[in-house]
């Protein structure tokens, strides 16, 4: 963690995590009005002192929005990556450890999934599930289910080869023991790397369907909502879009830095794992 | 005579978490024709002591001090290119692990024919009969058959060879081995000493052997130096230095050897290589030494005791240790 | 003789590969091997590559399934996967430091085995289990990449010595070692057996390692027993050409002893996949004869407990060891 924050990137990333986290949690604390309070007398009003970030075409507070947004937008992207993590490492696992027949499965399934762009993927599931937020979640879920498995399975692939493995089996380790207490620990570190480039990617998807209306439904407030409502209106008040950009950039930017600053750290600590060479 | 090869208080460091020194006041000569051997466990810094000589540091090391002379030019002084130029043609290398060593992607012949390529441009035709000749001289019994093959179709022993045939394709006056035979199985480990030794016969080439193995080096080596935590603790003709090992580190090496005849009984060091980031002050073997005393907290000095050199407060007689030999 | 503690009878294991769906030579890791192993010994199975001794040690704790033959521990037969086997064996791998779990701690490592063969209590506590070893008890709450090799391998053994087992089998515990750690391993070989009266099969290439702990030697060539005896016999009147020839590669650290060029094996250890007909070592064999290209030789006696299977045994056995020396 140290060694993260010590990279100008890693600090960046570091931060907007913890704004963002900050912002989920005092949501109500920060905000002058809820997200969807109308004052028609004052739409689509630029920075004020009313309203910070000015107003949307409802009179709602853009900064309420977005702020409220975060809970609804993470509230999606997250667990998605979250359950593309566990059931992806689990299904990469699996091919990994077990008969060449499962991975050979498994393998084609994986790679049916991936040959489909995800935002296609994703609309064309909508379509036939109908938009809502959750069915959102699970749609990103599965597009990114893929990614783990791989490093899962090319990772579990390479540790079932390691002497330890071996050790475990001759002391009576059996399958369950060794894959949880003494594979999964090795592959968290890398896959880590994988959900800190993932999340910004998720977050953008998601902030894309809210925007084309499949997503998070109105009047519940979302920054791919905010966009879209922006771009409507953008001829009356540009402040939409560019609080709402603006968000997205600096939210997946941080992300972003984040993971290759995770990644930058772990590749000194697995190279020390493996054994690379010192002064002799 | 001017040596070939002659390293002078050669100092390295490492910078990795903190300065590390690697090598401290290294001195060592190489006379044209003559086999050296050095001599050291882990931590003792003979492969950057190797590295050094062939200009292969990595990149979080320094040369902070010393010089390097080969064949009478500086170098540390060198560019690259011209370093490259040194290399195969006055110096070569031969390395531990033979097949990771060689080119995975390139047949034998390919590798043989570059080599040759790039220090005396020759038309094909007899480039290749070279070739057949080089593998023949380093003992390999069927030399068009293992110049099509590649490295991992070869046994280790074989791949040793070859590496060898690499290093002497462009006659060089040294030949640096670092650690040639520990990676192979004992039977051949010893056909590949008996290869070395016919090369340097033939070829009055100058070999500098590094190994762990004073069994090794006993059999090879006309002169031994034997490096302890970075420095050079004792230098002596082979058998000067096993008949009358001065240094106290190199005695308890040569008792720690297990002999070959049963229940012999088994006398190890007792501590541990001190660690590169926290090195004692005064000579570095003090807290492993039977003969340690207050003074050995005080660096000991490199002294001539006939023709051996020794770095201990026992033979120094300015050093003031009491159990001191004149 | 005591009832062995392990026997192992004309064992043969094969490892059959596919090559393009077509099954190609299969190596022949094991091709009859027969030993016993009294309790309280500490035999050497030394070998080079291809001899097989790793693959005897894999059989013997029952992780690979013999073509052919038996093994019994404590009479019983040996068969993969039975539990009963591990709690009488077990190994410590070559390479200590990645036979330990990386992302466990020492004392986990420590404790695991109870765990896993479900004991109730563990038979020996972590702290006891690093003080068998000579480690300081500080080191559980270590993870392996921040050992040593040497600690490595005391941990290693300290591991297999969790469930009390009867045999350890050490695979080359001496392998790339600093001269100095090397005593002391092999001391603590020898301690082990005197405090817990432990049987130990030690499998390495290193003759002197094997002069220094061993009562027992058994030479392995290409999957056969070629020689076997108290260490004494084997060692300093050696019977078979290869065990003469193994002697002879040693480096002795004297300048003044050079072994003589002739003495040496010459050409290549054959692969195991394709092993010369006959008897094994003919082909690099100075003793060889007509019948040893075309018959394998048998495990004879040579008189008490030393066996050979060599044709020409008492010629070999003849002959001086060591040989003669020649000055530089």
């Amino acid at each position: 963690m140290r060694a993260v924050a010590a990279r100008p990137g890693g600090r960046f990333g570091l931060g907007v995590l913890v704004a963002l986290l900050l912002v989920l949690v005092l949501a109500p604390l920060i905000t002058r009005y809820p997200p969807d309070a109308q004052d028609l007398a004052r739409r689509l009003t630029g920075p004020g002192l009313a309203h910070p970030l000015g107003t949307d075409q409802l009179g709602r507070d853009l900064w309420s929005r977005l702020v409220f947004g975060t809970r609804v937008t993470l509230g999606v992207a997250g667990p998605a990556v979250a359950a593309a993590l566990a059931v992806g490492m689990t299904l990469g696992l699996l091919a990994g450890y077990g008969s060449q027949a499962w991975d050979r499965a498994l393998v084609t399934v994986m790679d049916v999934i991936q040959s489909f762009p995800a935002v296609v993927l994703a609309l064309v599931l909508l379509a036939l599930l109908g938009p809502s937020a959750r069915d959102a979640a699970i749609v990103i879920a599965v597009a990114f289910i893929p990614g783990y498995a791989r490093v899962s399975r090319a990772l579990t692939l390479a540790l079932k080869a390691r002497p330890f493995v071996e050790a475990e089996r001759a002391l009576g380790a059996g399958t369950l023991r060794i894959l949880v207490v003494h594979l999964v620990p090795n592959l968290l570190g890398p896959l880590l790397v994988l959900v800190a480039m993932d999340l910004p990617s998720a977050i953008a998807i998601q902030a894309g369907l809210d925007f084309l209306g499949v997503g998070v439904q109105p009047p519940a407030p979302s920054w791919g909502g905010v966009l879209a409502d922006g771009f409507e209106y953008v001829r009356q008040s540009p402040w939409g879009i560019v609080w709402g950009s603006l968000t997205l950039v600096v939210v997946t930017l941080g992300f972003t830095l984040l993971g290759e600053a995770l990644r930058d750290t772990l590749d000194p600590r697995v190279a020390r794992i493996t054994g690379a060479r010192r002064p002799a | 005579m001017t040596a070939l090869l002659r390293v002078e208080g050669l100092e390295v460091v490492y910078h990795a978490g903190g300065r590390l020194p690697a090598l401290r006041e290294v001195d060592l000569e190489v006379a044209p024709g003559e086999v050296v051997g050095v001599v050291g466990e882990s931590g003792c810094g003979k492969s950057t002591l190797a590295q050094s000589l062939l200009g292969l540091l990595p990149a979080n090391a320094e040369v902070t001090a010393g010089r390097i002379e080969l064949a009478g030019r500086d170098l540390l002084a060198l560019g690259e290119e011209e370093r490259r130029r040194l290399r195969g043609a006055v110096a070569s290398a031969v390395f531990q692990d033979p097949v990771a060593s060689l080119n995975p992607v390139l047949t034998v012949r390919t590798q043989l024919r570059d080599v040759q390529r790039a220090h005396r441009p020759l038309p094909r035709q007899q480039l290749e009969q070279r070739a057949v000749e080089l593998l023949a001289q380093v003992g390999i019994a069927d030399p068009e058959r293992v110049l099509g093959r590649y490295p991992h179709q070869l046994s280790g022993g074989m791949c040793q060879r070859v590496m060898i045939a690499l290093a002497i394709a462009a006659s060089p006056q040294l030949l640096i081995a670092d650690e040639p035979t520990s990676a192979l199985d004992v039977t051949i480990a010893a056909q590949i000493v008996e290869v070395l030794r016919q090369q340097r016969e033939e070829r009055g080439m100058a070999i500098l052997l590094i190994s762990h193995d004073l069994g090794l080096v006993a059999q090879l080596c006309e002169r031994v130096l034997i490096m302890y935590a970075g420095q050079v603790v004792e230098e002596a003709g082979v058998e000067e230095l096993f008949a009358r090992p001065r240094h106290p580190y190199t005695q308890a090496l040569l008792a720690a050897i297990p002999s070959l005849r049963p229940h012999a009984g088994l006398r190890g060091i007792p501590g541990r290589v001190p660690s590169l980031s926290a090195l004692p002050p005064g000579c570095s073997f003090a807290d492993r030494c039977p003969h340690a005393v207050p003074v050995c907290r005080r660096p000991a000095r490199a002294v001539k005791v006939a023709s051996a050199r020794v770095r201990c407060h026992l033979y120094d007689p300015e050093a003031g240790h009491p159990g001191a030999h004149g | 003789m005591a009832e062995p503690l392990v026997e192992v009878r004309d064992l043969q294991v094969h490892f059959s590969e596919r090559r393009l769906g077509l099954p190609a030579d299969p190596v022949r890791a094991l091709d009859g091997v027969t030993l016993a192993i009294p309790p309280g010994q500490i035999l050497a199975l030394v070998g080079e590559s291809g001899s097989g001794k790793t693959t005897l040690a894999r059989a013997v704790l029952g992780l690979v399934r013999p073509r052919r033959g038996e093994i019994l521990l404590d009479g019983r037969p040996v068969r993969p996967g039975q539990a009963w086997v591990r709690r009488r064996a077990q190994m410590v791998f070559q390479d200590a430091t990645a036979s330990l779990s990386p992302r466990v701690t020492v004392s986990y490592l420590l404790r695991e085995p109870a765990l896993i063969n479900h004991l109730p209590t563990p038979h020996r506590s972590v702290a006891e289990l690093l003080g068998m070893v000579g480690l300081p008890a500080e080191l559980e709450r270590r993870y392996p990449h921040q050992l040593s090799g040497g600690q490595a391998r005391r941990v290693a053994i300290a591991r297999a010595l969790a469930l009390a087992p009867a045999l350890l089998i050490a695979d080359e515990p001496t392998a790339g070692l600093d001269v100095s750690a090397v005593a002391a391993i092999l001391q603590l070989l020898l301690d082990l057996r005197r405090r817990l009266g432990l049987t130990c099969l030690v499998i390495t290439h290193d003759l002197r390692a094997a002069s220094a702990v061993a009562d027992a030697v058994a030479v392995l060539y290409l999957g056969r027993l070629v020689e076997l005896g108290p260490v004494s016999e084997v060692l300093e009147r050696p019977a078979h050409p290869y065990t003469r020839a193994l002697l002879a590669a040693v480096p002795e650290p004297d300048p003044r002893l050079r072994r003589s060029r002739r003495l040496l094996a010459p050409g290549e250890i054959p692969s195991p996949r394709r092993p010369p007909p006959g008897c094994r070592f003919h082909p690099r064999c100075p003793w060889a004869e007509p019948r040893c290209r075309v018959q394998e030789p048998a495990l004879q006696a040579t008189g008490g407990e030393h066996q050979v299977a060599c044709h020409l045994w008492p010629e070999v056995r003849s002959q001086p060891w060591p040989p003669p020396e020649e000055s530089r």
